[in-house]
């Protein structure tokens, strides 16, 4: 070992730029595998404060005619599950919501309302950054907060009188006003989601009586797992109520879509309850995770076959520069297979030392770029947390990387090895190379 | 009614915008600015019932001057109700074959005009530290205008013909100007545009509107799929999954249609094609006999059809269409008697050997699927198409590529040979789809992505664009073909990646 | 005296009686009403028009559309050919039950597909392509008499019956000696004027009152417009051979 070493500081410079090469390899590969680790993570955080919760829950009526009603009449069934389910929340939101049409003077863009209570809606406020206006004008109970693009598309100012022209919670058109009391920074392509509005009004529209609302939310405390809590939960409400049956995640089938399309075509009396997490909603977003880990994944192997590739060259000239040096270890009595292995520790050393660069380079490339504020007006505001990079990074995939990149190196050595180890002694004597 | 209503609304509204018509014929009543002038007053002078069916004169007159100074029900003259009970009784008949009968002859067309610049990787991908290595650059402009004329001097009789020319103009020889493009979006260099091409000619008449002939040179389509299509059997041009809803030509034909039961249809075709005819002249039994039935079962609409001509392999094939839920579903099966094309297999002096079958029998089959949603102006296809006459095995599939090109360089003694058809659609099994996302977030711009993929030998294309409409007329699009794949599979053979831009400028038809 | 005054009161309170039962008499049925105007929407015949359909947005042209529309409504048939614009002259519908065909002259190609799945939506569906009966979903919660233009009219305010009927309020002008709509002012559950459509021209056909002329005001969007006219309606008997696929294709080019 100790020889293995001291042969590869006799060739610094060598020695430094294949680590080198090998630390840049692993540099990639885990900043990939970071960032994908809290891409879930912190879309999900940031989707449960727009989307009101990480757990919800919708009712349905079915009416004589065969239409379906969302609505939650009497939800203390709900609240006494929820506490006896034992799942830890931080809090519980009640929201109703429309897509309509907004109106101002000929100009027309389509929305989503989401009316909610402002006195306790502070996640959405912390999700919000607003441009014009202030939350404190939601304090009116016709006010509306909508993204500026919306804004633009509709050419309104603070205070302006829209028109919303939406379909109530049993399909009969209505109108309604609403003053413009804030402005939100529309965060690009997952912006617009929906605009703001209190809840009481929005129930007015919707028809539906002062106390009835359409989704339940949940927020559980921070770091508890949200398909754990909802199976928890499911439990505990099937016996109490009747519920959709809940779909689990398949590579196929979207789960939220299939619990949709049950909520149409089964037909039943009373309220029927449905329940969903966040993560049902943003399949997709599982999906997104696995093809940038799996790509990662494929970066490293390519990067690392080119790596790979040098080191077998620069194997192969270390021996034909060694040959003498082989040969008086041979004459001196060394093995051939001590021979060889000598070689692989050298290549084995290469790259645990090429990992621990790298792995020192990813954390401080990390943590500048963790300092870096984007700010919440930025496109990607959502992959991001409060505005910084995060990265979540598993042992699992850090040791299977080091695996990986070390079965490599010492594969790459390996024949330039054994055949230094096959030389003849007298011949690599001879050799005036 | 009201029913009635809503669903016109939306299929002429859907059918598309058109200015103020100026043309002959009764023009509308302009939509008054105070809609209770409609009504008139009791003092404002009154005119009874005139021509049409449209009211008063006095609407048209106080209408066209903005605001009016009449009083808010000066609409309502004498003459609102017009009886046309006796005029109009006998019209109803003639509603139905004016359509079917017209004055003069009736001329239109379309001019195609986009100007395309392709750069292209041929044999590898884009090296980022030296994109120009591999690299070489195309233009390719294509103005092509079509040509129509419809006569129709009597309800019982018409005759229509259609004729394309396209850019340079010229004759030298070749293939026909709707060849298929290669694998890059790139159309091949070799392909000869002709001169002028006349693309249909036929005439349409009835006996006793029960029976339906269509007589000459006509388009026509027996399959329901998209990109791929077995059961499409009489068409002369298969469909080229890149460009699937491109005009392709059809045969000389003889087509009798008789509808019975309200919405079945029998077809028997007569197919003369000269490529059938065996030596140098064209005899009565080279004529292809192909009959057809279709019938409606509840919501799905079934096809079942033969196809025999003595030198071509006899099919027999079915295809459905409908929907499950929002989601139109189509499929198709084809039964053949031996293949259609030359075969490869081993074998032979040089390991690999060119054979046709007549006798074997062959199943193609295809199954697709569209969805459209009109308020995201978002519209889906997907189709797998299993080709029992393809290579299940991708080394013969490469075979046969090295053999056709072997047998074009004059180099390679291959009998039967090969011919490009038989190169378009060579493995088991395919796939494809295309999503398209238009006038995103009401916007001008277009974004499309396209995929077909040859699962036999693991090769395929992808191909995103984004378009951008300039104004009317003119238009920009970006794309990108991606192939993946082996080395010497399907997708691969002609170039790794290309990168084009179009501009469209003056397409339309008028 | 006495006499006078006693005769006077009793002749006054004999006339006054008389009056309010002619009155009461003469009361309307106004459900019948409703009645006859939804069976004025439907035909138990052949029917046959062209419709033309102008569609104004402020700062935009107007778009024209026309199309001959055929129908047959106790078996379920409807064909509509376009007319104009010139571009998509000949392109038409064929519906047969719930089956919708498509006939696209370029590929010459039929596209088939089921009407009853492509208009159902989530929550637009019934009320909007359903037959909606005004005798079935609305009540006549008030009635006023008056006047349209040269026309007396009963001012009729309709009520949903339910919470499912699209439109929670509708004022209806129905002239009084033919019961047919003059004007139709719809509603939102707000009681916000939507929508308003005027019916200033009618073409007989037999004892049938249509529609010939008929005007849509947008009254959220304002400027927005769309007028249809209809002319050539018949309702003599249309051939068979009309809703055949055959038809559809040898009016296209």
């Amino acid at each position: 070992m100790m020889i293995a070493l001291r042969n590869l500081n006799r060739q610094k410079k060598r020695s430094f730029l294949l680590g080198g090469a090998i630390a840049f390899g692993i540099l990639i590969i885990t900043l990939i595998n970071g960032f994908a680790g809290s891409f879930v993570n912190n879309v999900s955080e940031n989707f449960s404060h727009l989307f009101g919760g990480q757990i919800f829950i919708d009712g349905f009526e079915k009416s004589p005619s065969g239409r379906r009603i969302s609505i939650i009449r009497d939800d203390s069934v709900l609240t006494d599950a929820i506490k006896e389910s034992g799942i830890p929340t931080t809090y519980i939101t009640k929201a109703s919501s429309f897509s309509g049409t907004l109106i101002f003077q000929n100009n027309t863009a389509a929305q989503q309302v989401v009316g909610t209570d402002w006195q306790k809606a502070s996640y959405v406020r912390s999700r919000l950054t607003l441009v014009k206006g202030s939350f404190a004008n939601m304090d009116n109970p016709h006010g509306i907060i909508i993204s500026d693009r919306v804004a633009k598309q509709l050419k309104v100012e603070l205070g302006d009188t829209i028109l919303a022209q939406l379909r109530t919670a049993t399909g009969q058109l209505n109108v309604g006003e609403f003053q413009v009391a804030a402005v939100s920074h529309d965060p690009g392509l997952f912006g617009s989601i929906a605009a703001y509005a209190n809840l009481q009004y929005v129930n007015t529209l919707l028809n539906i009586r002062s106390g009835d609302y359409q989704t339940l939310g949940i927020f559980l405390t921070q770091g508890e797992n949200m398909d754990v809590a909802a199976a928890k939960l499911y439990s505990v409400l099937k016996g109490k109520v009747q519920m959709f049956k809940r779909e689990t995640t398949t590579a196929s089938t979207n789960p939220f879509t299939a619990m949709q399309r049950a909520t149409q075509n089964e037909t039943w009396s009373g309220t029927k309850y449905r329940l969903y997490t966040l993560n049902d909603r943003l399949a997709e977003l599982k999906q997104i995770v696995g093809t940038l880990n799996t790509s990662g994944l494929v970066i490293l192997l390519i990067l690392l076959v080119v790596i790979m590739i040098g080191i077998t060259n620069t194997f192969r000239m270390i021996m034909y520069e060694r040959i003498r040096e082989i040969g008086t270890m041979r004459a001196l009595g060394m093995q051939r297979p001590t021979v060889r292995n000598l070689f692989l520790l050298e290549a084995l050393f290469l790259s645990l030392g090429g990992t621990v660069l790298g792995l020192i380079a990813s954390a401080i490339v990390m943590t500048l770029l963790h300092l870096i504020n984007f700010g919440l007006n930025t496109p990607l505001f959502l992959l991001l947390k409060d505005g910084h990079m995060t990265f979540d990074l598993k042992a699992g995939q850090l040791i299977g990387n080091l695996l990986i990149v070390a079965v490599l190196t010492i594969l790459a050595a390996y024949f330039p090895a054994r055949k230094a180890a096959r030389l003849n002694p007298a011949d690599a004597l001879r050799s005036t190379h | 009614m009201k029913r009635a209503y809503t669903v016109l609304l939306l299929l002429l509204l859907a059918a598309g915008a058109y200015s103020q018509d100026q043309s002959t014929g009764s023009n509308p009543p302009p939509i008054p600015t105070n809609p209770d002038s409609l009504f008139g007053s009791p003092s404002t002078s009154s005119v009874e019932g005139s021509g049409g069916s449209t009211g008063s004169a006095s609407n048209g007159g106080g209408d066209q001057t903005g605001p009016s100074t009449q009083s808010p029900s000066s609409m309502f003259q004498g003459g609102m109700v017009e009886d046309v009970t006796k005029s109009k009784a006998e019209s109803s008949a003639t509603a139905a074959t004016s359509l079917l009968k017209s004055q003069g002859i009736q001329f239109g067309g379309s001019i195609e005009s986009t100007y395309t610049a392709y750069g292209f990787w041929l044999g590898a991908y884009p090296d980022l530290s030296n994109l120009a290595s591999g690299y070489t650059d195309q233009m390719v402009p294509v103005l092509q205008g079509t040509m129509f004329f419809d006569a129709r001097p009597d309800q019982h009789f018409r005759v229509f013909g259609k004729a394309k020319a396209s850019y340079p103009f010229q004759v030298s020889g070749g293939t026909s100007s709707t060849g298929v493009t290669s694998a890059l979006g790139v159309p091949p260099t070799q392909t000869v545009t002709p001169n002028i091409n006349i693309f249909e000619l036929y005439s349409d008449f009835d006996y006793k509107n029960k029976l339906y002939f269509r007589v000459g040179k006509q388009v026509v389509n027996w399959g329901v799929g998209y990109f791929f299509s077995p059961a499409d059997i009489i068409s002369v041009t298969p469909i080229d999954p890149q460009n699937p809803t491109i005009e392709r030509e059809g045969p000389v034909a003889f087509k009798v249609n008789m509808p019975f039961a309200e919405v079945d249809n029998l077809y028997l075709y007569l197919v003369a094609n000269q490529s059938f005819a065996t030596g140098s002249a064209f005899h009565l039994n080279d004529v292809a006999v192909a009959p057809k039935a279709e019938f409606v079962v509840g919501d799905y609409e079934f096809g079942l059809g033969g196809y025999y001509q003595r030198n071509q392999r006899p099919k027999a094939m079915v295809t459905a269409t409908g929907s499950i839920g929002k989601i139109g579903v189509f499929g198709e099966a084809v039964v053949s008697r031996g293949a259609d094309g030359t075969l490869v297999r081993q074998g032979g002096a040089m390991g690999y050997e060119t054979y046709t079958d007549t006798t074997t029998p062959y199943f193609q089959g295809t199954v697709g699927f569209n969805y459209m949603q009109s308020d995201w102006h978002l519209s889906l296809y997907g189709q797998y198409y299993y080709n029992g006459q393809g290579y299940a095995d991708p080394t013969l599939e490469k075979e046969a590529y090295i053999l056709y090109a072997g047998q074009v360089a004059g180099t390679l003694p291959v009998s039967p040979q090969l011919s490009l058809q038989d190169l378009q659609l060579p493995a088991r099994n395919y796939g494809a789809a295309v999503a398209s996302w238009s006038n995103i977030k009401d916007s001008n711009v277009t974004l499309s992505l396209f995929w077909e993929g040859n699962f036999t030998d693991g090769s395929g294309i992808v191909s995103p664009s984004v378009s951008y409409k300039l104004f009317d007329h003119a238009s920009l699009t970006a794309a990108t073909h991606i192939a993946y794949g082996g080395q010497s599979t399907q997708f691969m053979q002609t170039g790794h990646m290309s990168v084009s831009l179009q501009a469209s400028l003056g397409t339309g038809d008028f | 005296m006495f006499r006078k005054f006693m005769k006077t009161t009793l002749l006054t309170a004999t006339l006054l009686t008389a009056a309010s039962f002619a009155a009461f008499a003469q009361q309307p049925d106004f459900h019948r009403i409703l009645q006859r105007v939804d069976e004025l929407n439907n035909f138990t015949t052949d029917f046959s028009a062209v419709f033309t359909v102008v569609s104004e947005k402020p700062g935009q042209d107007p778009s024209v559309t026309r199309a001959q529309i055929f129908r047959r409504d106790p078996k379920k048939q409807f064909l509509i050919v376009i007319l104009k614009p010139d571009t998509q002259k000949g392109q038409g519908y064929l519906q047969v039950d719930n089956n919708l065909w498509f006939y696209d002259p370029q590929s010459r190609q039929f596209s088939h597909s089921s009407l009853k799945e492509n208009f159902q939506s989530s929550d637009a569906k019934n009320s909007d392509f359903n037959q909606q009966s005004l005798a079935e979903d609305y009540t006549v919660a008030g009635s006023s008499d008056g006047k349209l233009g040269i026309y007396p009219v009963y001012v009729l305010d309709l009520k949903a019956k339910n919470n499912e009927v699209t439109y929670p309020h509708v004022k209806l002008w129905v002239r009084k000696d033919l019961e047919i709509v003059l004007k139709a002012e719809d509603y939102s559950l707000s009681d916000r004027l939507m929508r308003t459509a005027y019916y200033p021209n009618y073409a007989k056909i037999g004892d049938k009152y249509f529609p010939s002329r008929m005007l849509f005001i947008d009254n959220l969007n304002t400027g927005n417009k769309t007028q249809i006219t209809v002319t050539d309606p018949s309702i003599a008997a249309l051939p068979d051979y009309l809703f055949t696929k055959a038809y559809l294709e040898r009016v296209n080019r």
